[in-house]
């Protein structure tokens, strides 16, 4: 292995070497968004010039886009998950931000064995929590509901953890300032604590509406009328009902359902990685 | 605090209990549950579909995951290079992350299309025979590891990213002085010293495979052709949602909880002990 890597590298010397590794590394690049391609280019095809025709339409088709904002009620879908992604984002922030105060700012009999508790929930796959979930919601009548949407994901273990390791960090002084300045505790959290962490708040946000918005499991169960049907469900549905007749007309819902997301990605790429990255490294 | 407290207990701990309770019953959405012991699962434990459907699971949970391991490590390698498409290769890997599940399936299940589709295009430019990928039982399970890794493995090329980013220079540039090659620096100390990324890695990919069975939703496969894409998180979805048997389908879940908690206990057992942090 030694002499042959030491073979290689001499003979091909060094900037042949970098060549090759920005070639594969473009190669994998295209390879990864190859599909994504596709779909954008697809989604303005004729379903006759799709599979045989060339790679970049010979003409734009518009129409895709018109027929499936037409067949389904798109606009209705964005919306719901629209108005979902963002309650359930600010109620996250809003409810991990006050346990993570309590866990780490205050003292009180229990409270490592309620941390625990709610570290425990991280353990519980949601899968095998459809079925008893499903009949909650359905004893209490809501059933294609917001609610049924919301309330469930309203809290979240992995917000508690970031944001108590974030509050932990920040200088106790801060907390002695405000108290000599007559700030209650809710003052402290809502108008210091939480803004100048606002990086881990930040993070914690773009997740949770990122899973939000791309939920499907449980808005599939727990939705069967359009009027709340999120946009990954109207997609599915709509896929399953047009079948094989129009896949451009499909491909064209299906980018208006990832085309928001990856603006957004587009431009706060770097963000959007290191937000990743690190949950992943500390949950 | 309370109010996430009182959501973890409303639908995090109360169905725990309440689905250990269901799979002790016949329950169905109609009628009152009325208790039949181990009947579920002795059921389940004689049912060809169950065994099938498990083995199916273990086989997608294990290639993912191993696939994931060693192409995320191999990704975050490449994208820890400096050169010209080191951004763009870095924004591609992880662009799939961020699409839905919904939309890869769809996006796939016509790219995977048997009659003239372009995956089959490129097969047939390759000079290789038509595959007919999700409609037949030999290559369906493969097609669904194929899109899900598409989908999956930039989170561990990032995860990787991030954990060469945490190794000072100094340690390969130190090896390269001792009379290491670079490949060699890279074989004997930085993967070593990536262990902590790899068991993350490899447990993140683990679970999170047993959450994939949303792409069966989409990918019209119904678990088949045969049984061979039947994942059991879509076992248990087609058993309670589609022939309401909510008794047998919680016993099912029950053991889909047991199975990720062991899992879960051995991942502790290993990080608690083998892995050294620099």
């Amino acid at each position: 292995m030694k002499s042959r890597g030491a073979f290689l590298f001499k003979v091909l010397g060094r900037a042949t070497w970098a060549r090759l590794a920005d070639g594969l590394t473009f190669g994998v690049a295209l390879l990864f968004l190859a599909p994504l391609v596709w779909l954008a280019l697809g989604a303005f095809k004729t379903q006759s010039t799709l599979f045989t025709g060339p790679l970049i339409p010979e003409s734009w088709n518009w129409e895709n886009f018109v027929r499936a904002w037409e067949s389904a009620p798109f606009g209705r879908y964005l919306l719901n998950s629209l108005l979902v992604s963002s309650v359930t984002t600010l109620l996250v922030v809003l409810t991990s931000a006050m346990a993570a105060f309590a866990f780490s700012r205050l003292r009180f009999p229990g409270q490592h064995a309620l941390f625990l508790l709610a570290l425990g929930t991280l353990m519980i796959p949601s899968d095998v929590l459809l079925i008893p979930n499903f009949l909650t919601i359905r004893s209490f009548g809501l059933v294609n509901s917001y609610w049924a949407l919301i309330v469930p994901f309203a809290a979240s273990a992995f917000g508690i953890f970031l944001l108590r390791q974030a509050f932990l960090k920040t200088p106790q002084e801060l907390e002695d300032a405000a108290h000599i300045d007559g700030a209650t505790p809710s003052q402290f959290l809502f108008r210091i604590l939480i803004p100048v962490n606002a990086p881990s708040i930040s993070a914690l946000s773009v997740l949770t509406f990122l899973s939000s918005w791309n939920a499907l499991v449980w808005p599939f169960i727990a939705t069967s009328r359009d009027e709340y049907r999120t946009v990954q469900v109207g997609l599915a549905q709509f896929n399953n009902l047009e079948g094989a007749t129009n896949i451009p007309e499909i491909l064209a819902a299906t980018l208006i359902v990832v085309a928001p997301v990856l603006l957004v990605y587009a431009l706060a790429q770097k963000w959007f990685i290191e937000s990743a990255a690190n949950s992943g490294l500390k949950g | 605090m309370l109010p996430a407290l009182l959501i973890f207990a409303l639908f995090e701990y109360y169905p725990l209990l309440r689905v250990l309770y269901l799979s002790f019953t016949d329950a169905d959405l109609l009628k009152s549950p009325k208790w039949v012991g181990l009947a579920n699962y002795a059921r389940m434990l004689q049912n060809p579909e169950f065994l099938n459907s498990l083995v199916v699971t273990l086989g997608f949970a294990l290639a993912v995951t191993g696939l994931e391991v060693i192409l995320g490590m191999a990704l975050g390698f490449l994208m820890n290079r400096p050169g010209p498409f080191q951004g763009l290769v870095r924004g591609a890997v992880f662009a799939p992350v961020v699409v839905s599940l919904a939309a890869a399936g769809v996006i796939w299940l016509h790219l995977l299309n048997p009659t003239g589709g372009p995956l089959n295009g490129l097969l047939q430019f390759l000079g290789l025979p038509p595959s007919r990928w999700l409609q037949d039982p030999r290559t369906a399970l493969i097609s669904v590891i194929l899109i899900s890794l598409w989908k999956g493995v930039g989170l561990s090329a990032v995860l990787y990213l991030a954990g060469l980013q945490g190794i000072p220079k100094e340690l390969h540039e130190a090896a390269q002085v001792d009379g290491a090659t670079s490949f060699q620096a890279d074989r004997w100390v930085t993967i070593p010293l990536l262990a902590p990324i790899t068991l993350l890695v490899f447990f993140i990919s683990l679970v999170g495979t047993f959450q994939n069975y949303g792409l069966i939703l989409v990918l019209r496969t119904d678990g088949g052709p045969v049984g061979s894409t039947m994942l059991l998180g879509y076992y248990i979805y087609q058993n309670a949602f589609q022939y309401f048997q909510m008794g047998y389908a919680s016993a099912v879940s029950v053991f889909l909880f047991l199975l990720l908690a062991f899992l879960g206990w051995v991942q502790f057992k290993i990080s608690e002990g083998r892995v050294h942090y620099q």
